[in-house]
């Protein structure tokens, strides 16, 4: 059966992926730019954008639960967000354009499986996991999980329902990016980074690269260095060579390798300059 | 109709136009004619238009850079209710080109409406037309091509040398050169010699409107075509060539439009729609997408320059030689026309003795390219003017001095024999220009962290039309008064969303003192309004606009005169009235009186051609930051010089040439020294306006950096790679 289906519960989305030969589409962005064409007459497309619970944002349990149907300007806009996922906020801030950004969702910015995605990394950076919902129940998967699997990691009845944050004490986070231009652009590179300050020492470091092949790359030894002992000049040396290294070592051969290779360095600074000024910030209010 | 039909110039020639006259409707800021229903969503685009029983065709383009189809199944396609295909096989052979305007110009012809033998990646196979447009795309989907894919020639200088000539007429390349002066004796006795070659890249005009055209047949054999265009009566004459129909029998309607830029100034998808229309016995409304407009219209066309300049011991210019290649893509549409452009400029910016400039066009198997703001002008200025900073650096000369002790003067002959350049402001525009964006401060260079900071500029000049080339410049203009007194102006002008017809409207309302809410100016339709020859060459303020003062002029006279016939006492046209004796009419009772009692329509009909052809000026400032690492520019200010004679619609004073989240603030500087031969004293601005815009940020960037950048665009990429070369 072809059309369109509008479920406005889960529960009627289970009816919905019962159909078979479903595609789902969240805001579309991507989807009626890049799949429109090839959509078959037998094919039932299911709209998700009614499905009240993809939809909120809320503390739960010592986590942040982000519903998968959230927008990026709800993200960017969100004061739970921002406070306690700042890089996602950020992330979300610079995807697209505005009217891209009212329909995009978290959920289709991971689902699209593209390379250059720019919220993926940031969710990577903050250790979030996914639960998703299919006919066969719910499973959960970490983003980290579903990155390293690219577009194999969804089946196609598969919906991303929403994704839960963990919030251990004192952590901060930056995200930064470069495009061919400031605004409405699609990433060339990205980087997001997470870490926990606690008195005077930082800790548990995760720092993702995006846009080298894939939509996510966790670079451990740059986060070694980021919460190392060097003095600050040292480190944010330290932690950019780290950086160009691991593009180094992932794009090896590639024509876009000098670029990246230089660009990585101002996201380098970036990022640790808006880390350190936060984690300073912080010290400084308690 | 009138019986004056007016064949001899009269025109108005004050030696100096005093700017700053007392004007009611020139250079004040006039809001827009069309600007509240553009606004408002009102203002309906051929591709909102309701078209009963039409048929919309999509083109089924090559995904191929270079192939032959060896077959084509449309079994599928036509299998579905009300859908019809037409292949290059069903097709003319007529072979034409779409960047000729005009009868006998000799643009070499080598483009078809549909063809078996795919060019470039968006080359015309089929037209698969159905009642609407989704069932058409989904019957596209349907159709099978086998193409035997061939191999592709990209780069331009690459086509000269390629085994085999890419088109069967085995035409490598099309040269054209222009020369005066003894260019070898100022080489050899040259103190200087500088040397740079200049590459610019392909660009696509983006306009908000993809591509539409729409044809109908009507009564009595003729084909009705309805499109956004710029040359009405060369799409006219191209149409005419391919359905082998008389012009009469070739009605063009100029349409609403969402932007050209040059992008619809060629025949691109008029002959294809208006051949399926007159073969179907159906009206075809053709339309397109993004991704089609980009792929299968025209770019401005890519050129390598290579530019050498001579020098005395004291700076001065002695010679230039230019080697030119410009990359025509799949057909040379006008991609000749675009490289004898950019030689005619060479000579019209500096005070050169000697000049060699040799080029030729050659096809690709790429986009084909044509008419894009500036036509030529931003590619030669490019070479210039990133080259003359070069030069300046290697040898010394601060780029101010060097230029200001160059440029060319108010009343300046053009040493190559075109027109005179007339009241060319260039040197006030460049001193007044670097006084008001600070050019001595900002041009130094800033350095902290990763960032650099400085500033450049670039000159440049355009023309105002054809006068004094090899090609004709003819306009008609009729100025009715209507029994009202309110004004009709039939013109075949082509309003590209520039504010043509508002700008005229001030010329005819500021002649007649009718507010401009009461006169309405027509754009063009080959079967009721009269001859011109497009919206092209940044002719229209200097020439149709010229045409209309004049025409106005006439119009005015002629209520004058008639009154002063029917009534037999003095008369005089003062404020928008009539001074009869001692009685005041009104011009709707004066007209009423003409025509009832006196048997006179007050409509005047104008033909006109201008004896000259002046240059426009600019000069823009640009200051820029480069962050090393990602090689992203930021400009931060931006200034923009224009010698314009004198500003018809002041709002050119907010003319924004950048839009996007990063568009620096703009200031604009009008040099308003009035020009002979325009109206009111005013010349072109509407392509000179993106002229020096590129090589200002290029030669800011170079300085910035101590980088020699010649390669456009300047992408971060390369920005980071000339770096490291450093």
């Amino acid at each position: 059966m072809a059309g369109l289906m509008p479920p406005n519960s889960l529960d009627e989305l289970a009816a919905c992926l019962a159909i078979g030969n479903v595609r789902v589409v969240a805001g579309g962005t991507d989807w009626f730019v890049r799949d429109v064409e090839s959509f078959g007459e037998e094919d039932t497309l299911i709209d998700l954008s009614g499905v009240a619970e993809l939809r909120g944002v809320t503390l739960q349990g010592g986590g942040l639960r982000i519903g998968a149907g959230e927008t990026m300007t709800s993200l960017a806009g969100s004061p739970l967000v921002r406070t306690h996922a700042a890089c996602l906020a950020e992330a979300a801030e610079h995807v697209g354009s505005w009217q891209i950004r009212n329909r995009a969702t978290l959920g289709g910015n991971l689902a699209g499986g593209s390379p250059a995605a720019d919220t993926p990394p940031a969710l990577m950076a903050l250790d979030a996991t996914a639960e998703i919902l299919s006919l066969r129940g719910t499973r959960s998967c970490s983003v980290e999980g579903i990155v390293a699997q690219g577009r194999a990691a969804l089946a196609p009845d598969e919906v991303l329902v929403a994704f839960t944050i963990p919030l251990p004490e004192g952590r901060i986070s930056a995200f930064g990016k470069v495009g061919s231009r400031k605004e409405v652009s699609i990433a060339r590179l990205n980087l997001a980074a997470s870490l926990r300050r606690s008195g005077g020492s930082l800790s548990n470091a995760r720092v993702v690269v995006g846009t080298l092949g894939s939509a996510g790359r966790l670079c451990p030894g740059a986060g070694e260095i980021l919460i190392g002992s060097l003095d600050l000049e040292e480190r944010r040396r330290a932690f950019c060579s780290a950086l160009v290294a691991v593009v180094e070592a992932a794009i090896p051969g590639r024509s876009t390798l000098p670029y990246k290779r230089s660009a990585i360095l101002a996201l380098g600074e970036d990022v640790f300059d808006a880390l350190m000024r936060t984690s300073d910030e912080g010290r400084g209010r308690s | 109709m009138s019986p004056l039909k007016e064949k001899e110039r009269t025109i108005r020639r004050p030696e100096e136009l005093a700017p700053g006259r007392d004007f009611r409707y020139i250079g004040q800021r006039i809001p827009r004619a069309d600007g509240p229903d553009k606004v408002t969503g009102r203002y309906d685009y051929l591709a909102d238009g309701r078209y009963d029983k039409a048929l919309v065709g999509v083109v089924l383009f090559s995904p191929h850079a270079h192939a032959k189809v060896r077959s084509i199944d449309c079994s599928r396609a036509l299998a579905m209710p009300g859908v019809r295909v037409l292949t290059w096989e069903d097709a003319p052979d007529v072979l034409y080109n779409s960047g000729e305007w005009f009868p006998g110009q000799n643009d070499h012809p080598d483009e078809r409406v549909l063809t078996g033998h795919a060019r470039h990646v968006g080359d015309r196979i089929a037209l698969v037309l159905a009642p609407d447009e989704r069932t058409a795309r989904i019957a596209r989907g349907r159709i099978v091509v086998d193409y035997e894919v061939l191999l592709p020639v990209v780069d331009p200088e690459g086509a000269r040398e390629a085994p085999e000539a890419l088109h069967e007429d085995g035409i490598r390349e099309f040269p054209g050169t222009i020369a005066f002066g003894d260019v070898e004796g100022a080489f050899a006795s040259a103190a200087h010699v500088e040397e740079d070659v200049i590459v610019t890249p392909r660009i696509h005009h983006a306009a908000m409107e993809p591509h539409a055209v729409f044809a109908a047949p009507r009564p009595e054999g003729v084909l009705e075509l309805h499109t956004p265009c710029q040359i009405l009566f060369g799409i006219q004459q191209t149409v005419a060539k391919v359905l082998n129909l008389p012009f009469s029998k070739v009605r063009i309607i100029k349409v609403p439009m969402g932007g050209s830029f040059g992008g619809k100034q060629e025949a691109v998808f008029e002959p294809l729609c208006a051949w399926a229309a007159m073969t179907l016995h159906r009206p075809v409304l053709i339309v397109t997408n993004r991704e089609e407009s980009i792929a299968a219209t025209r770019v401005r066309a890519a050129a390598v320059g290579r530019v050498s300049t001579a020098l005395d011991a004291d700076g001065k210019l002695l010679a230039r030689r230019f080697d030119v290649t410009v990359d025509a893509g799949a057909y040379l549409s006008g991609a000749r026309k675009v490289l004898m452009a950019m030689g005619k400029k060479t000579s019209r910016l500096y005070r050169i003795p000697a000049v060699e400039f040799a080029g030729r066009a050659v096809r690709t198997s790429t986009t084909p390219s044509g008419a894009c703001r500036g036509y030529g002008s931003p590619q030669i200025h490019a070479i210039t003017e990133i080259h003359t900073d070069l030069l300046c650096r290697r040898l010394g000369y601060d780029p101010v001095d060097f230029r200001l002790a160059n440029l060319v003067h108010p009343g300046d002959s053009d040493p190559s024999g075109a027109s005179d350049l007339g009241n060319a402001r260039i040197i006030e525009c460049l001193t007044r220009g670097a006084e008001r964006f600070g050019w001595d401060h900002r041009s130094k260079v800033l350095s902290w962290g990763r960032w650099r900071r400085s500033a450049g500029f670039a000159c440049c000049t355009h023309g105002n039309g054809y006068a004094g080339t090899i090609y004709h410049d003819v306009t008609e203009v009729s100025v009715r008064i209507m029994e009202d007194g309110s004004v009709v102006v039939r013109t075949s002008l082509h309003e590209l969303g520039n504010g043509t017809l508002t700008a005229v409207a001030q010329i005819v309302g500021e002649v007649l003192s009718v507010p401009l809410d009461r006169i309405v100016v027509t754009e063009g339709d080959t079967q009721f309004t009269g001859y011109d020859i497009g919206c092209q060459a940044s002719r229209v303020i200097y020439v149709c606009g010229e045409s209309a003062r004049l025409c106005a002029e006439q119009a005015k006279e002629l209520l004058r005169s008639e009154a002063e016939k029917l009534w037999g006492c003095p008369t005089t046209y003062e404020n928008g009235e009539l001074l009869v004796g001692g009685r005041r009419l009104s011009l709707g009772e004066a007209v009423r009186a003409v025509e009832t009692k006196g048997g006179t329509s007050v409509d005047v009909h104008l033909t006109y051609s201008p004896d000259r052809n002046p240059g426009s000026y600019g000069v823009h400032f640009a200051d820029i930051t480069v962050d090393t690492c990602t090689g992203l520019v930021t400009v931060n200010d931006f200034l923009a010089v224009h010698d314009v004679g004198q500003a018809i619609n002041r709002n050119f004073d907010k003319y924004h040439m950048f839009n996007a989240p990063e568009m620096p603030p703009i200031d604009v500087l009008l040099i308003e020294k009035g020009e002979p031969g325009g109206p009111y004293g005013a010349k072109s601005i509407g392509e000179i306006a993106t002229v020096p815009t590129a090589p200002a940020v290029v030669n800011a960037v170079n300085r910035a950096l101590g980088t020699e950048m010649t390669c456009l665009p300047l992408t971060p990429a390369r920005i980071v790679e000339a770096l490291a070369a450093l």
